[in-house]
């Protein structure tokens, strides 16, 4: 017995010994300055396009090395609070989702940036305002904006023909009209699949659907919610609808994006309102079986929204951060790294994988030429509205969501259910 | 100089015990004579798992309810991260307890346990008994549904969420839609009313929190424990000598008679372990839930975790996960006291 | 009588079909959509059989081996994996037969009472732990640098497992007749070395369960990687597998096959060594 297990443990010390090589990055030159960079996998860039983009820097720097740690979107904002909570920083650089602007910004979790924007970045106005907007909260500028992603309307251009229709809706009531044709002439059974599981896509998707009614603003200019009225409550009374008379998938109810991504590439959707990454997948033909059907447009807007854009979209913007207990020593290279990632140079280098954020890169001929469907993004991208600015947005979320999902689902009716939340919303920062 | 002061405050302290020196220098010797020799041994065998109890659980404990105390945030200070626990009392327990919410997840949590264990009980030991009959493949039989009880938990969600998938991709939707028992894809994992026919069953189970979602979950989760639950009952049934059941026939004992009367009673300790075991696992799945569900099924679990590293509020977090604690001991205390009273008996 | 009999065999054969269907079903269809290529997942009707057929999922978890790719990210689990799960296992089986061992044998008042209270610490939920572990990791403890190591790991996974193993080892120590010992010591042998000659090898089947029971536990864990090891440098393989649900696409066939290989290892340990591990649960309750 006593032989066995000295085997085994034998066994194991070599075992590790011979995979120990794996765990040993590069760590054979130790440059003066090493910065900490957090960054997700999976979404955006790809972490290769981003060690790229680290390998030119560290080339226009010598001194700087840069040490990336990719984690999945979902564990991102529990790692940035670790972060913070350390007496120094665990990453001096993360990437900030606009949605934790409130958060980050009020509890001073990350710095702001206004002063090493004022004096470096000489055609910040080239970023549309809109984007900006994302990253704002009291006057201060919470992160340089690096992904630019917002949500499309994607329509199955064969479908619709088969329903007798040759162009898009451009009015919400005629996307339903145009929907409640395709179910009654059962070319599929549900037209629409969206994301609306309890997850912040829901709360996109609310959002964005509020804007198409006229205001996606879901909280007034004085701080209030305002989801019991107007263009929000006339935004969830139309979700309930398109659940109930069986125009949306029921799945959507437990939908996130890549879900309703999928019942629109495998051609059983006709339409879907998702984030940029569909137009990538509805053409590939190792992802899609609808390729050269699907067609990216603008969305349909309710009419007397005087928006001059004639469409109402939703921002998923993600900026780069520096970390507020990031070392004084290190700040002025962490900002030189953020100034690199977000400079239009770099950003249009890789045009392939993800929109710019620099409106002269987006209308250049290169940007046409890769993605012809460009102008429709502009003016998508020009029609955003941002999900609200708070200091403890995720809670806010957390109830939008519960509330949202039980309107639509029709456990409580609609206007009972925006009240609801409304009241909870308020109880909350009382 | 600094030794004879010792002495002194030692002397000191001796005389103002007075009347209990002499226990007092008992209990020394007492402590020392057991140091040495062979109780030197015991110890030291001892302190390291006592070491790690009191590193891994009791210290983390008695700061989770000082953090529970308080309004817990990570805050930055002059540059640098810190941790701030403003006092507040008892405002956590008050603010968690007049929660709708927290009572939600409660009953979710009570539910999902509740069900499960009674699922365990009966096709757990319906399944022990199938298992101990005489048939052809008997031997590959008990092999193969032991198997789902080694798949990892992670594994088996995204496995059940494959399989529950609302959409036409779902395996059981296509099935069921094959063998035209369904019409339409069914939603699984929405936690939808059931008998909503029947309206107020309909409510109260919503209330209880048996949504279809939540009866999802538990098939889920028992595909990957009912084999261990019929593993360990059947070698409860193995130790059942046969003469009993004998003796019963030959007395004319019906087949449920011999079950309630010999089978089921004999299996109590057996089912009494099996009981601790899955209802503290139960009480507190999450892995599965996690995966499939998130937020949209918050049992207690799911409700600290959100509180805690969704939300931040390590405060709330701490007194949710504080209460599933004194819960679950709680339930533990009653269990193993039965325990050791079988095993006296 | 015999028809009786016959109607009773077929019931028999008819539940042990259905169970089987309903243990190996999944898993079929888990193996099926492992060997499809991505737009097999989205294929409507669904195809039983794996079709268009690829082993690609299964060769990305080797090939290609770079800095971000599927197999780095992939070997770097089993790896983690691995050491967490063995340092758990040897940890725990030193430090925990040795307690077990001191309270089957010492005549210390309120023994029971620490069995107890190790059985009970061991079945604490987890989240009643997480928080304060992480918030204590990341602030107050933060020169230690433990956060997203497989020490951590190692030490947490331990407060999940020890309880068990002191409780399952006791009930081992305690079947073994004090005589046997004390013959031994007659002979003139220290408590030592009769511990390590004579005790041990008769408790191997104990020491066999409660060790696999505690490597299974730890390969199984999910929630505490995901909170205190999220880094590539000690995450684990259910992590892994939890982080190829990606923000884009749900690539059910890669995932399953990720699970499939994640499983093997405790799959084999259930086929060869599972009536070890069912002895072990039971010898508290079954003795002898």
């Amino acid at each position: 017995m006593k032989k066995k297990v000295a085997s085994v443990l034998m066994g194991l010390t070599t075992l590790s010994t011979l995979l120990a090589p794996l765990g040993v990055a590069n760590a054979a030159t130790t440059p003066k300055v090493v910065l900490k960079v957090l960054y997700m996998n999976q979404a955006g860039y790809t972490t290769t396009v981003l060690q790229q983009m680290g390998k030119a820097f560290e080339k226009k720097y010598p001194n700087v090395s840069l040490q990336f740690t990719f984690l999945p979107y979902g564990q991102m904002h529990s790692a940035i609070l670790t972060s913070a909570a350390a007496p120094t920083a665990q990453y001096d650089v993360v990437l900030s989702d606009l949605i934790w602007t409130g958060e980050f910004g009020i509890r001073g979790y990350t710095l702001p940036l206004n002063s090493y924007i004022q004096q470096n970045v000489k055609n910040a106005a080239d970023i549309p305002q809109s984007i900006w907007n994302g990253f704002k909260v009291n006057g201060k500028i919470m992160a340089m904006p690096f992904l630019a992603n917002f949500q499309n309307f994607y329509y199955n251009k064969a479908i619709l023909k088969k329903a007798g229709f040759n162009a898009p809706p451009k009015t919400m009531a005629a996307w339903l009209h145009q929907m409640q044709v395709i179910k009654a002439k059962k070319i599929v059974q549900y037209p629409y699949e969206d994301s609306w599981t309890q997850a912040e896509g829901l709360v996109c998707d609310y959002v964005r659907t509020a804007g198409e009614f006229g205001n996606g603003n879901l909280f007034n200019a004085k701080g209030q919610p305002v989801m019991n009225q107007g263009a929000p409550l006339k935004a969830l009374q139309f979700m309930r609808t398109l659940y109930a008379d069986g125009l949306a998938n029921p799945n959507s109810l437990t939908a996130d994006e890549p879900t309703a991504a999928n019942a629109f590439a495998s051609g059983q959707a006709a339409f879907n309102t998702n984030w940029t990454f569909v137009t990538g997948i509805m053409n590939n033909p190792s992802q899609s079986k609808i390729v050269g059907q699907g067609v990216v447009t603008t969305f349909p807007v309710a009419p007397g929204t005087n928006r001059a854009t004639q469409s109402a979209s939703i921002s998923g913007f993600q900026g780069l951060a520096m970390t507020a207990n990031t070392p004084a020593s290190l700040r002025p290279w962490a900002w030189k790294w953020i100034q690199f990632a977000t400079s239009p140079a770099v950003q249009a280098q890789h045009l392939h994988s993800q929109w710019p954020v620099w409106s002269t890169i987006a209308s250049s001929a290169q940007e046409r030429k890769l993605n012809p469907s460009a102008p429709v993004y502009q003016k998508n991208l020009d029609a955003v509205y941002n999900r609200p600015i708070v200091v403890n947005y995720l809670q806010v979320s957390s109830i939008i969501q519960q509330y949202v999902h039980e309107a639509i689902a029709g456990t409580i009716p609609v206007k009972q259910a925006a009240d609801d939340m409304v009241n909870q919303i308020n109880a909350l920062r009382a | 100089m600094l030794s004879s002061a010792i002495v002194r405050v030692v002397e000191r302290v001796s005389v103002s015990l007075g009347t209990r020196k002499s226990l007092l220098s008992r209990m020394w010797h007492r402590f020392f004579s057991s140091l040495t020799g062979e109780y030197l041994w015991f110890y030291l065998l001892l302190i390291p798992s006592i070491l790690l109890l009191i590193l891994v659980v009791i210290i983390p404990m008695v700061f989770a309810f000082r953090m529970s105390l308080g309004n817990t945030m990570v805050t930055i200070l002059g540059g640098k991260g810190n941790l701030s626990m403003q006092w507040v009392g008892l405002q956590n327990y008050i603010q968690i307890l007049q929660n709708p919410n927290f009572w939600q997840a409660f009953r979710d949590t009570l539910y999902f346990t509740v069900v499960s264990l009674l699922v365990e009980v009966t096709v757990g030991v319906g399944l022990a008994v199938l298992m101990n009959q005489q048939f052809f493949g008997r031997k590959i039989f008990r092999v193969i549904v032991f198997i789902p009880w080694a798949i990892p938990t992670i594994v088996n969600a995204m496995l059940w969420g494959m399989v529950f998938d609302g959409d036409n991709y779902g395996a059981l939707n296509d099935i069921l839609l094959q063998l035209h028992i369904i019409s339409s894809p069914i939603v699984w994992l929405n936690p939808s009313p059931l008998f909503t026919n029947i309206p107020w069953l309909s409510s109260f189970m919503n209330w209880m929190g048996g949504s279809v979602a939540m009866n999802s979950m538990i098939v889920g989760d028992e595909w990957r424990t009912l084999p261990i639950v019929a593993v360990l009952l059947l070698a409860g049934l193995q130790t059942i000598p046969n003469e009993y059941y004998e003796a019963a026939k030959v007395e004319g004992a019906s087949a449920w008679r011999q079950f309630r009367a010999i089978t089921f009673p004999l299996l109590g300790p057996i089912m009494s372990i099996v009981l601790i075991l899955r209802t503290m696992q139960l009480l507190r799945a999450f892995t599965l839930i996690f995966t499939l569900q998130q937020y949209g099924l918050p049992t207690l679990s799911i409700n600290a975790y959100q509180q805690a590293f969704s939300f931040g509020n390590f405060g709330s977090g701490s007194a949710i996960s504080f209460l599933i604690g004194i819960l679950s001991l709680l339930i533990a205390v009653v269990y193993i006291n039965r325990l050791y009273k079988e095993e006296m008996s | 009588m015999t028809k009786r009999l016959t109607g009773k065999r077929v019931l028999l054969y008819a539940c042990v079909l259905l169970v089987t269907l309903w243990t190996l079903a999944p898993i079929y269809f888990l193996i099926i959509t492992s060997l499809k290529q991505y737009v097999g997942t989205i294929t409507y009707p669904l195809s039983w059989l794996p079709t268009p057929f690829t082993w690609n999922n299964f060769g990305v978890m080797f090939t290609k081996y770079t800095q971000d790719s599927i197999s780095y990210r992939f070997l770097h689990a089993l790896m983690n994996s691995l050491i967490a799960s063995s340092s758990t296992t040897i940890l725990n089986l030193v430090f925990g037969s040795a307690a077990a061992y001191v309270l089957s044998r010492a005549k210390i008042r309120g023994k029971n009472a620490i069995t107890m209270i190790f059985l009970a610490s061991n079945l604490l939920p987890t989240v009643a732990l997480i928080i304060p572990f992480y918030v204590l990791t990341v602030t107050y403890l933060n020169g230690l640098n433990l956060y997203d190591t497989n020490t951590l790991l190692v030490i947490v996974y331990s407060s999940f497992s020890l309880g068990l193993v002191i409780w399952i080892m006791r009930g081992y120590f305690d079947s073994i007749p004090l005589e046997l010992e004390e013959a031994a010591r007659v002979d003139g042998a220290t408590r030592m070395v009769s511990l390590v000659r004579i005790i041990l090898p008769l408790t191997a089947p104990g020491i066999l369960a409660t060790g696999l029971l505690t490597f299974l536990t730890s390969w199984d864990n999910f929630v505490l990687p995901l909170v205190l090891a999220p880094d590539s440098s000690a995450y684990n393989l259910p992590f892994f597998i939890y982080s190829l649900n990606g923000q884009y696409l749900h690539l059910n066939n890669e995932i399953a096959a990720g699970g499939l290989l994640s499983a093997i290892p405790p799959v084999l340990i259930v086929l060869f060594f599972g009536r070890y591990i069912v002895s072990g649960m039971t010898a508290g309750a079954v003795k002898g």
